[in-house]
């Protein structure tokens, strides 16, 4: 009878680190693939803002950092904006592991004319 | 020794599934969103930096036709002001014919003038078109406002057969145009969810060329 309830045990401490696992896997896929395209949602903008009459780089700069700051996870390592250039280096940190998301685009308003 | 009952087990499970669900949409739903807004914002700036772009490069070719039309009006006056002290038959004729030949001219160079106008609104039109177009074709979205890019040009004198034409005052702020539009009518998120773009014109050196300019707030996310 009592070895019967340890075999339970151990097997539902298998089940739950499996379900633990997964969670924790998919937990970490949703929320690095939403930084991701958030950060490159912003350099985006970023790049728009720059090409913008009488905006300043130093306005698309804070811009930047200040909807950067609205991410959940992770620090800014890394933000170099140039007229059509932005690169951005977002880290996060998991599990003592850490992870840099880049994003680096370039846009010129000629393009479009 | 049990662990936890089999009602708690499931509520914990349910619990994580319904917040990793609910994150896995909210994630996927904002990845949707950045598109449509990007996308859409692109089409518009697009047409509208084409349009302004149309607009001073016809503009700024009338206004290469002013020496001409100047020289001509000034032809003109000279020759009616001549004809006026003539008393001759034979030089009076030969002026009246010169005076027809400038008129002529002058009609030509009108026409000329009226078909850099035509073609510039027939262009502006069709990138207005084309950012309708394709918000709605690509998007299925009616924009909410659609300015239509201005082409007025001022004609001094405004009687004459061939005036000139220069820009209007303030043309930076007549060209300045925003167009609005709504991706969801949901009233509750409507700032979310409504987009616009704002293009004019900036005059750099000499020259004016198309620009973006400042939509307020300066970007909403």
């Amino acid at each position: 009878m009592s070895s019967q309830s340890g075999q339970g045990a151990v097997e539902l401490v298998i089940v739950l680190s499996c379900v633990g696992l997964i969670v924790s896997f998919c937990f970490i896929i949703t929320l690095v693939g939403f930084t991701k395209s958030f950060i490159q949602h912003v350099g985006y903008q970023s790049l728009i803002c720059r090409q913008t009459d009488g905006v300043s780089q130093n306005q698309c700069e804070k811009q930047v950092r200040k909807s950067l700051k609205l991410l959940p996870f992770g620090r800014l390592k890394k933000l170099n904006l140039t007229k059509n250039k932005v690169f951005v280096q977002w880290q996060m940190v998991f599990f003592k592991r850490s992870l840099l998301l880049t994003t680096s685009q370039s846009f010129n308003l000629k393009e479009w004319l | 020794m049990r662990f936890c009952d089999e009602g708690q087990t499931l509520l914990i499970v349910l619990l994580v599934a319904s917040l990793l669900s609910g994150m896995l949409l909210f994630s996927a739903g904002f990845i949707k969103w950045t598109q449509v807004k990007n996308q859409t914002e692109s089409v518009c700036r697009k047409h509208y930096l084409k349009a302004q772009s149309y607009a001073v490069k016809y503009a700024a070719r009338l206004k290469k036709l002013n020496p001409s039309a100047s020289k001509l009006r000034l032809r003109l006056g000279l020759l009616y002001a001549k004809l006026a002290l003539l008393k001759d038959p034979v030089s009076i004729s030969a002026t009246l014919w010169q005076i027809k030949q400038v008129k002529s001219k002058q009609k030509l160079l009108h026409a000329k003038q009226k078909g850099l106008i035509e073609m510039a609104r027939y262009k502006i039109n069709l990138e207005v078109m084309g950012f309708k177009k394709g918000l709605a074709q690509k998007f299925n979205i009616t924009p909410v406002t659609v300015p239509g890019v201005p082409f007025h040009m001022v004609a001094r004198p405004a009687n004459s057969t061939a005036p000139t034409y220069h820009l209007p005052p303030q043309f930076e702020q007549a060209q300045t145009v925003t167009a609005l539009w709504s991706w969801m009518d949901f009233d509750f998120f409507k700032r979310f969810f409504s987009f616009s773009c704002r293009v004019g014109v900036k005059k750099k050196g000499l020259k004016w060329k198309p620009t973006l300019k400042k939509d307020s707030p300066l970007w909403n996310y």
